[in-house]
């Protein structure tokens, strides 16, 4: 196969406190790269977009250094080999792999995140479900939080990757899961899709009244993928010992200066509250895909996917992601599986 | 015969003041059937009745103009017609800032006799009373540090600090405090036995607990809160824990709204565990606690440091102290002698 001799990047265009915008980022050609002695080339496939992505930007995020101008941004992809010059990856191999946004990246192994099996599930999965988010979720659920049966477990960005799969997971452990989520698109995927008890629409007036009479013996386990305030909120239906796992929180990535956690509250439910980095658990990957891949092949563990077509839509595609209005998991498809 | 009061004069705005409380001169009121008249000995002074005052702290209601001060005492029984206590008996109870209080037994008087033999009197509010016990349940039911880590605590001069590191010592544990004054630090490595103890009011504080803490720090029992939180989360383990106990830098604060907010980001990349204390769960397990400390102190391996006024109407400055940082160790009220 003969490969095209442009590559398309999105870059970094300038470095910029606050919200990020369309105009913080550029679309670039560059040559399509050659890989060093020991390294390989890959085509990107499926690009993930995640909220720490704004934190790598700016160098905020473990093992990411600030970017400055003409870098292209930090992200992990679900790609496939086309030159190998590595003795551990060959041509036409699958992998999930910090790629950048470009078509094209010249990488080496310890880029990789993830050798992917084709046949456990769809391709996309491998940075949603069956990769990373899913992972995450397995720690938050089957490694912090345990679950007793009849547990009351809420959910926040209840149809994300990490919310939707921690939900049902919780879910297949006995708890009872109610979902948290901006809107009503979003609540019915965490209803209909992940089958969840009930989902807040926090955007709608009486919210927290519904959230109270969702969850009439209070809230044993919640797991935080927002922060702060939604979290000062729940606290107050918290029962005594409850658990919180703090993951992912998209709030506090465009902003430093939001109102905080304050402890009081938390003393008075005497709630245990643990930090998550997926990172901790990446040994257990290939147990939790033997054990997820099947339930998702019998349709007990579901997905949503939150599609763009083009590498050029990638920047548009993360600002719909940060203000919260994808739905599903943020992917976009920058070439086909085949070829 | 009389009985003297420390009364509400008006809700503290802020930093408690000494006018905010009036001493009030009542008459002591008849021992009903059911009832007994308790002398109150020692007035134990706590950061949580400022909370306690404003209706901020859980069981108790704002107090308006006129209330007596929320306070726990150690009493004798003067007179009884109840038939769980005898006069003569050493009693520790919810008896407010008052020379006199009558009880009738009431679960909500939290009342628990001590046996004047086992330990000095005074003991029964501080190492071997409540704080002892929040220093016990947070140190051995809930941290439960390994030999050989690092364990920082704060308000390390104070009863529940104090004891927190004493215990941590006897485990094994490197103990680490901080304190608010040079003076405090002594007593905390002086009469404790710490291995070290910083005083947070000098500018170099963070490097110099960095140097305390050459293996970083494994638990934090942090007594108040507030922005030492967050810089000391800087010098967390992964997976280090902390056990929420006090937030003494945030009860002053007038109003729920300029309570600290703390960014989580720093929790989550620790792995931090964050586990909230309330001494009211492990108050059925005073017995465990005592069989445990009582010998300590005994043997002069549990050290505690008081800080005495004598007076009831010495209460309000005292309570005024305790509240700007300027006591040093407990701090009681004498009220009147041990035997009557």
């Amino acid at each position: 196969m003969s490969l095209p001799n442009r590559n398309t990047q999105v870059q970094l265009r300038r470095q910029r406190e606050g919200f990020p915008d369309v105009a913080d980022f550029q679309i670039a050609d560059a040559p399509v790269p050659e890989p060093v002695e020991g390294g390989f080339l890959v085509r990107t496939i499926y690009l993930s977009l995640d909220p720490y992505i704004r934190k790598a930007i700016r160098g905020d995020h473990p093992g990411h250094a600030a970017l400055n101008p003409g870098d292209v941004i930090y992200g992990r992809a679900v790609c496939r080999v086309v030159k190998s010059r590595s003795h551990d990856v060959k041509q036409g191999d699958y992998l999930v792999a910090e790629t950048g946004w470009q078509n094209y990246a010249a990488l080496v192994p310890k880029k990789i995140v993830q050798r992917i099996d084709p046949a456990l599930g769809p391709l996309s999965t491998s940075i949603g479900i069956l990769g990373m988010p899913g992972l995450t979720a397995w720690g938050s659920v089957a490694h912090v939080a345990r679950p007793v049966m009849g547990d009351t477990y809420v959910v926040s960005a209840a149809a994300g990757p990490v919310g939707g799969t921690v939900g049902q997971l919780a879910k297949l452990a006995g708890a009872r899961v109610i979902g948290i989520a901006g809107g009503k698109e979003k609540c019915d995927v965490a209803l209909r899709t992940y089958g969840f008890e009930a989902c807040i629409d926090y955007k709608k007036d009486g919210w927290e009244q519904a959230l109270q009479a969702a969850c009439p013996n209070g809230i044993d386990i919640y797991h935080d993928n927002v922060g702060a305030p939604l979290l000062m909120t729940l606290v107050k239906y918290f029962n005594l010992y409850a658990k919180v796992v703090m993951c992912g929180r998209p709030g506090d990535y465009h902003s430093g200066e939001f109102g905080g956690l304050s402890l009081g509250p938390f003393i008075g439910k005497r709630a245990q509250l643990r930090g998550l980095v997926v990172y901790d658990y990446e040994k257990d990957l290939p147990q939790y895909l033997r054990v997820a891949s099947g339930l998702v092949r019998e349709g007990k563990l579901r997905f949503k996917e939150d599609h763009a077509d083009g590498l050029e839509t990638a920047p548009a595609h993360f600002l719909k992601l940060m203000r919260g209005e994808n739905v599903g998991k943020a992917i976009v498809v920058a070439g086909p599986e085949k070829g | 015969m009389h009985n003297i009061q420390v009364q509400l004069a008006k809700q503290p705005d802020g930093n408690p003041k000494t006018s905010d409380f009036q001493v009030v001169k009542t008459d002591l009121p008849k021992v009903a059937d059911g009832q007994f008249l308790a002398r109150n000995i020692y007035l134990s002074l706590d950061p949580y009745m400022r909370g306690a005052i404003a209706g901020r702290h859980m069981g108790h209601q704002r107090l308006n103009q006129g209330d007596v001060i929320y306070g726990r005492c150690l009493a004798e029984v003067m007179e009884s017609k109840n038939n769980d206590y005898a006069v003569g008996d050493y009693v520790v109870l919810e008896a407010g800032w008052q020379q006199f209080y009558v009880s009738g037994g009431e679960a909500a008087d939290e009342i628990r006799k001590v046996d004047a033999k086992t330990a000095p009197l005074s003991a029964n509010l501080g190492a071997l009373g409540m704080p002892g016990l929040t220093a016990w349940a947070g140190v051995e039911k809930l941290a439960n540090p390994a030999l050989g880590s690092t364990f920082v605590v704060s308000a390390a001069a104070g009863p529940v600090g104090g004891t927190a590191g004493q215990i941590a010592k006897i485990k094994g544990c490197r103990a680490v405090g901080l304190a608010g004054s040079d003076e405090k630090c002594r007593i905390v490595v002086g009469e404790y036995g710490f291995d070290a103890c910083i005083n947070y009011k000098n500018k170099t504080w963070t490097d110099e607990l960095k140097a305390a803490c050459p293996n970083g720090v494994d638990t934090y029992f942090d007594n108040v809160g507030g922005p030492m939180l967050d810089a000391i989360t800087q010098q967390l383990n992964l997976y280090g824990k902390i056990i929420m106990c006090g937030l003494v830098s945030q009860y002053n604060r007038p109003t729920d709204n300029a309570f600290h907010g703390h960014n989580m980001g720093p929790f989550v990349g620790k792995r931090a565990q964050l586990l909230g204390l309330v001494v009211y769960d492990y108050y059925a397990r005073m017995n465990e606690f005592m069989k445990a400390a009582v010998p300590l102190v005994n043997a002069g391996r549990l050290k505690f440091h008081e800080d005495r006024v004598e007076g009831i109407d010495k209460a309000p400055e005292h309570f005024v102290k305790l509240m700007n940082g300027q006591n040093t160790g407990k701090a009681l009220v004498s009220i009147g002698p041990e035997k009557a």
